[in-house]
């Protein structure tokens, strides 16, 4: 099966592996954003990782714990979840597709999951899609009547970004900062970033990977929402630009 | 809750996630189907697809949210086929899947915005579809008492101080508006009205559509939030539209919420959503056997 449940029979995950066209020159994790962004981002993450199968490589896409149809409600979503999640996911991969090492790519918050990871054994070449640098920025973006009240209350899930979530998410979104992504050891690393996302500096993560290149692309933001088509628009350049590191080798 | 993924259709190019009832749960006589709104993966805009399947199944009603062909994780249906036709086609084929693992054979399917339409659509085409649920319809068609409460709606808009301020103030162009008006591109996404006398054609195949399903006693239950204020005003609205299909009133439920916007963004509407749907499941449907063990789905899949 393409789509699956993985991990833990308890707290699944779910999956959709990309088989690659051909003997599989390598396997390449892909890890999504969260709330809006996830679900607008959802067509051109499948689009990406199509076209990375059609290269030659072993795909996996998943759902973090709280999201999509993985298990958990939202008010289970936690950063530092899903960086297991995506530790899971690669296990996973590793498993599927028989390569000891795995890419990895990570749009938006998934660049800090992706960035966690990197350094770790089995883990190869990283790719940082717009990485989310000012978690209270991201936050009013995700939610523009964000005030930080939110987390006034004492306990309970509160409302943020269209759903419940727990005081604990919020107070991991609002430390997100450049330090989040000093994690050191990658392989290799492409820094993509987009022209009108308003962040293209690329101080700071030269120290994840031996060698990084910065690219800022101008293209279509795929994790907002276009009104023509009430959904995230696939960003031609950027898939290629992924696409075309990638398969380098 | 137990879920599990099901890949079918006659490639196996389909998706979707089952999720049955926990064990000793008294199951009911049908499942649900939860279809897609626009380009949406199956998981719903804000996660509403997975929310409410989650919640019904934990009431006793298995649910299957799948991504027609396209969208999502499904693959695209072939070059000639007609979108409205492959999507019947492949709604049918989740239902040959879940009938032919024992899951039900009796179905109710949940749609928002394009997402209704296609449930209707489905109802009319299968008559194992006993029920659907239509959130926000892209169509609907106009009344009398609709045209008055809109003209009247308008006045009420017009006689806001803001509006006073922003004309003496000259920051609204009335000239302009005019002109411009009839050139303004429209929201994509706004629910379109129709003329019962200058549709006549639409309106009567919708007319024909409710008959065949009332005759086939399918339940409806239709719900509307302020996205669709435009173009329904008030309760009765549809039954003044199709006032001579015999024992509509007797199948369909109508339920305004006009606080909720069209994706149910704040949690007290999602609460609002699930209790209406469950409360109306309820209301007609029969559970099975009580504490009869629920079957587990063997492998659902190729039509």
């Amino acid at each position: 099966m393409s789509a699956f449940l993985f991990g833990s029979s308890a707290q699944p995950l779910f999956g959709y592996h990309h088989a690659p066209r051909g003997n599989g020159a390598g396997a390449v994790v892909i890890c999504s954003s969260w709330g809006s962004e996830y679900t607008y981002a959802h067509h051109a993450l499948r689009v990406l990782a199509k076209r990375l199968a059609e290269q030659g490589r072993h795909v996996l896409r998943f759902d973090y714990s709280g999201q999509g149809d993985s298990w958990g409600d939202t008010t289970d979503a936690d950063v530092d979840r899903w960086i297991t999640d995506t530790a899971t996911a690669m296990e996973e991969l590793r498993a599927i597709s028989g390569h000891a090492v795995v890419d990895v790519v990570g749009l938006r918050i998934g660049a800090l999951a992706a960035a966690a990871c990197a350094g770790t054994p089995g883990v190869g070449r990283v790719v940082l899609w717009d990485p989310v640098l000012d978690g209270r920025e991201w936050m009013r973006q995700l939610s523009p009547a964000f005030s930080g009240k939110e987390l006034d209350q004492r306990s309970g899930s509160r409302e943020f970004g269209n759903c419940m979530v727990s005081a604990t998410l919020l107070r991991q979104f609002l430390a997100i900062g450049p330090e989040r992504y000093s994690r050191s050891g990658a392989e290799s690393l492409l820094l993509l970033q987009s022209q009108s996302s308003g962040s293209t500096r690329a101080a700071g993560f030269e120290a994840i990977a031996a060698s990084m290149e910065h690219r800022v692309v101008d293209d279509a933001l795929p994790w907002l929402e276009d009104s023509s088509i009430w959904c995230g628009l696939v960003p031609a350049r950027s898939l290629a630009t992924i696409v075309d590191w990638l398969g380098r080798a | 809750m137990r879920e599990s993924v099901v890949e079918f259709g006659p490639t196996r190019g389909l998706v979707g996630v089952l999720t049955a009832p926990p064990p000793g749960t008294p199951a009911h006589d049908v499942a649900v189907l939860i279809v897609n709104s626009g380009i949406i993966h199956r998981a719903g805009i804000n996660r509403l697809h997975v929310r409410l399947a989650r919640m019904l199944a934990a009431s006793g009603y298995p649910c299957f949210r799948y991504d027609l062909p396209g969208i999502g994780d499904s693959e695209a249906a072939g070059a000639g086929d007609a979108i409205e036709q492959s999507n019947v086609t492949a709604t049918m084929a989740a239902m040959h899947a879940l009938r032919a693992s024992d899951v039900a054979e009796r179905f109710v399917i949940v749609g928002l915005c394009s997402g209704a339409n296609h449930g209707f659509h489905a109802a009319c085409t299968d008559p194992r579809i006993v029920g659907g649920v239509l959130i926000d319809p892209t169509v609907m068609f106009s009344t009398f008492r609709h045209r008055v409460n809109q003209f009247l709606r308008l006045i009420r808009r017009g006689v806001r101080p803001i509006v006073w301020w922003r004309l003496v103030t000259g920051r609204y162009r009335v000239v302009e508006e005019i002109r411009h008006g009839s050139t303004r591109v429209t929201d994509p996404g706004a629910p379109t009205l129709l003329d019962p006398s200058r549709d006549r054609v639409a309106w009567l195949a919708s007319r024909n559509a409710f008959q065949l399903l009332t005759d086939r006693n399918v339940r409806l239950l239709l719900i509307i939030t302020q996205h669709n204020r435009g173009v329904y005003s008030y309760q009765r609205q549809i039954f003044d539209v199709y006032r001579d299909v015999g024992k509509l009133e007797a199948t369909l439920r109508v339920i305004r919420r006009p606080a909720a916007d069209h994706t149910f963004s704040r949690e007290a509407d999602r609460r609002f959503l699930d209790q209406a749907i469950l409360g109306w499941l309820n209301s007609w449907t029969s559970a099975r056997l009580a504490h009869a063990a629920p079957r587990e789905a063997a492998t659902p899949g190729a039509a």
